[in-house]
């Protein structure tokens, strides 16, 4: 059977989807950094099926537009109206899931390597040295937290544009803590460094103290014996 | 460049996926990649040879969806100092 390359006389062209596909364009070309930036930030380099499923699906949906269009046969369902632009939209659908997808596995791998460097630091240490760090802390912990939650909300409809976009927000946030985490390194040593010789001189102090008590307290100790054993032979 | 696909193949196809032209496969949603419905690791790896697309997906560099499923877990539950 032979698929002619140019669609049939007679038959609809995709223009009158021409603005609905630019969006489908615009989206997409956004969601593919986010997705390229999650598979460079994952520490193992791995990719996530799930993202690449709903990009499947996205273009299961954008073939369903352009065969009912420019196919040689249409599909059965291409007698409805609004078959078009339902499978654009969604399209549009998959594509924010992606975008979602690879967003989460970004939180997922920033934490991992946050994690990584700041284990290195006791508490004080990191307040000391790392200005905001218990509000990024609380925030990482707060969007982890909100994974799957962000998963459910991918499905609210006029409001996906926002959420997406308040989520990119946090994850610049987090992004570049951490790139300011990295950059706390010498700092995050020498401070860790100091405590450590003031413990160690703290301890060295209360060693000198508590020999300080001892001999005091023997000689005074021997005294009373001396004392005692005096007046007790007087007496006799 | 013209595809061809021969008519017996057509008709096969047609038999078992239970339609009489194949425009209508346009309807059908493919199977679902879930923790449910997951992704066969070994059986991905037996294709890998002979695959010519990713790099990353023939050389097992991928989370299916049980193992994105237990990394969620395992990241939430890491505490930071």
């Amino acid at each position: 059977m032979d698929v002619p390359v140019e669609p049939p006389e007679g038959k609809h062209s995709l223009d009158q989807d021409i603005p609905a596909l630019r969006g489908v364009a615009d989206l997409y070309v956004q969601a593919k950094a986010l997705i390229l930036y999650s598979e460079e930030v994952d520490p193992e380099s791995r990719s996530n099926l799930q993202v690449i499923k709903e990009l499947r699906d996205a273009f299961d949906h954008l073939m369903r537009v352009i065969v009912a269009r420019v196919g040689s046969e249409v599909p059965p369902g291409a007698a409805d109206p609004e078959y078009c632009s339902k499978n654009t939209q969604k399209a549009i659908g998959h594509i924010y899931r992606a975008a979602f997808d690879a967003l989460d596995g970004t939180v997922l791998s920033l934490r991992v390597k946050i994690t990584e460097v700041v284990d290195n630091y006791s508490l004080d240490v990191l307040n000391a040295v790392v200005p905001n760090y218990w509000d990024i802390k609380c925030r990482l912990n707060d969007l982890s937290g909100r994974i799957t939650e962000h998963r459910a909300r991918k499905d609210v409809g006029s409001e996906i544009g926002i959420t997406l976009d308040q989520y990119v927000a946090d994850v610049e946030i987090i992004k570049s803590f951490y790139k300011e985490l990295l950059s706390y390194g010498p700092a995050l040593d020498e401070y860790t460094a100091k405590l450590a010789l003031q413990e160690r001189h703290s301890r060295r102090k209360d060693r000198r103290e508590q020999l300080f008590i001892a001999t005091a307290s023997a000689v005074v100790s021997g005294l009373l014996v001396a004392l005692a054993s005096f007046f007790w032979l007087g007496g006799q | 460049m013209p595809i061809h696909i021969a008519e017996a193949t057509r008709k096969a196809l047609c038999n078992e996926l239970g339609v009489s032209r194949l425009v209508e496969v346009m309807e059908y949603d493919f199977q679902d990649i879930s923790p449910d419905a997951d992704v066969d690791r070994n059986k991905a790896a037996l294709y890998a040879d002979r695959n010519q697309g990713s790099v990353r997906l023939n050389s097992g560099r991928y989370y299916t969806a049980k193992e994105y499923a237990a990394r969620v877990r395992k990241v939430k539950s890491l505490e930071l100092p």
